[in-house]
């Protein structure tokens, strides 16, 4: 009677104990659906952005095509959780999203040379809603890094590993991103 | 239980956080700011809209934001005090720092339909700072209060985005190990009659968990449950005799995330429904 309870027992402790594999990956999941979330958040905000600023200032010509292209580039690449697995896919779309921010401040920039457009009462509002999106997203990234290391965590821990590559061989260790000072540019907002 | 709740205790010091203030109630004023007739007038306008629904609104006056900047440290206060419920993320905090004169309204979720950050920042901007900049701050966080619930009272629906990435394994797989200690407890010749009730007690504990997903009803569950089944069982005949030691749980917990509790019981009866926080609001500086 004793040992067949200890093997229960152990079986009860063993799935639910370290199989948490499955769990985490969930949360990974999640975690990415929301920065994936908060980019597409940012990139909806830029037509009208884009729209705003053109008139008061429509012969910057230039910058307004640089925007509008990197966001186009930046819309095109969708990453899926099996992709996450990739660090060449996640470079990439950390690329093309840093590039958007490097658009993003210079259209900023160009228009602090226009008091009138600074007053204008749309252009304000989407100010403050692009730096709370600014926000949103690195609190994203943070979010999502931190699940993805606790992920990974199950594949170096015993006997975790063990479970997870007995009972789960198709999942693997994540990529993070690597927080790039230049990538994170929030096109900053000065009153 | 007290292995498991020690260790609780410990991995809260060992997290990296800035330091946060206690919730002891709906205003919390590390940096003595208001007077008590100034504190009552404001936490009695939160406390008379907290009537009204599970949406929760808390200022904070912090000594100091000790090195973090002010979005930094506001989404993390609110997931720490877990301000609003947990299934809407409906929690606003007001944050004030003077001494890097810096204030900002940290918006969950849940509320981001409703108190949108340029919203937020008309309220900081229009309201909150003219006042600081007269001098007047305990003006200026009453009226913010006042246009914080004004904006949220907008019968305008909410979006309601429901997040949670805190995994509950760790606190289950902490259960599993008690109920596998009370196991090998008895394996091991400890005095039955205080072991055996271990078992049925961690299952209804488990049981529990698994059906209302809160922790705090399930270790309710096994604290009520131990002396039931103790009663109900003492008078079963075993063998075996040995120390009369109660087991403990067995060592090895090497969790390394903490649990994502909301509201123990804290002084002044208020506490944050779980809500979470994703970034949203406006910060201004004076």
């Amino acid at each position: 009677m004793k040992q067949t309870i200890v093997a229960l027992f152990l079986a009860i402790f063993l799935t639910g104990c370290i199989n948490n594999a499955p769990v985490y990956e969930e949360a990974v999941k999640a975690a990415w659906a929301q920065v994936e979330n908060q980019y597409k958040r940012r990139a909806d905000l830029i037509p009208n952005l884009v729209k705003t600023v053109k008139g008061y200032a429509s012969h910057e010509e230039e910058i307004f095509i640089q925007v509008t292209e990197a966001r186009a580039k930046a819309g095109q690449i969708q990453l899926d959780a099996k992709m996450l697995e990739d660090p060449a896919m996640l470079a990439k779309f950390q690329q093309a999203q840093g590039e958007l921010s490097s658009a993003l401040t210079k259209l900023l920039a160009v228009s602090e040379s226009y008091p009138d457009l600074k007053a204008n009462q749309n252009f304000l509002a989407l100010q403050q809603q692009l730096e709370g999106t600014e926000n949103r997203i690195s609190i994203a990234r943070r979010d999502y890094i931190k699940a993805v290391e606790r992920y990974n965590l199950e594949f170096r821990k015993i006997p975790n590993k063990w479970i997870a590559s007995l009972l789960h061989g198709e999942l693997g260790p994540k990529e993070v991103f690597s927080v790039d000072e230049a990538d994170l540019v929030n096109p900053e907002v000065n009153f | 239980m007290l292995i498991f709740l020690s260790l609780l205790f410990l991995l809260g010091i060992l997290s990296a956080a800035p330091n946060f203030p206690t919730l002891w109630g709906v205003v919390v004023d590390e940096a003595s700011l208001l007077s008590s007739e100034q504190k009552q007038s404001i936490e009695s306008k939160i406390e008379a809209f907290h009537s009204t629904t599970d949406a929760q609104i808390v200022v904070a006056i912090l000594k100091s934001l000790q090195g973090y900047a002010i979005a930094d440290f506001g989404y993390q206060l609110g997931r720490h005090w877990g301000i609003g419920s947990k299934e809407k993320n409906n929690g606003v905090l007001l944050i004030v720092a003077p001494k890097e004169r810096e204030v900002r309204i940290e918006v969950g979720y849940g509320l981001e339909g409703v108190l949108s950050d340029y919203a937020a920042s008309r309220i900081i901007q229009g309201t909150i700072i003219p006042q600081f900049k007269n001098g007047d701050m305990p003006k200026g966080i009453e009226a913010g209060v006042d246009a914080i619930i004004k904006q949220i009272s907008n019968p305008a629906e909410a979006t309601q985005e429901s997040k949670s990435f805190e995994s509950d394994s760790d606190i289950f797989s902490t259960f599993f190990i008690i109920a596998f200690g009370s196991i090998l407890a008895q394996i091991f010749g400890f005095k039955p009659h205080f072991t055996r009730p271990l078992i049925p007690s961690a299952f209804v504990q488990i049981f529990v968990y698994v059906v209302t997903a809160s922790a705090i009803g399930a270790v309710v569950a096994f604290v009520v449950g131990y002396p039931v089944f103790y009663w109900l069982m003492k008078d079963m005949k075993s063998g075996g005799g040995g120390n009369s030691n109660i087991s403990g749980s067995s060592g090895g917990l090497n969790s390394s995330s903490r649990g994502g509790f909301g509201g123990f019981g804290r002084g002044g009866g208020f506490s944050g429904g779980g809500g979470g926080f994703g970034g949203g609001g406006s910060s201004g500086k004076w």
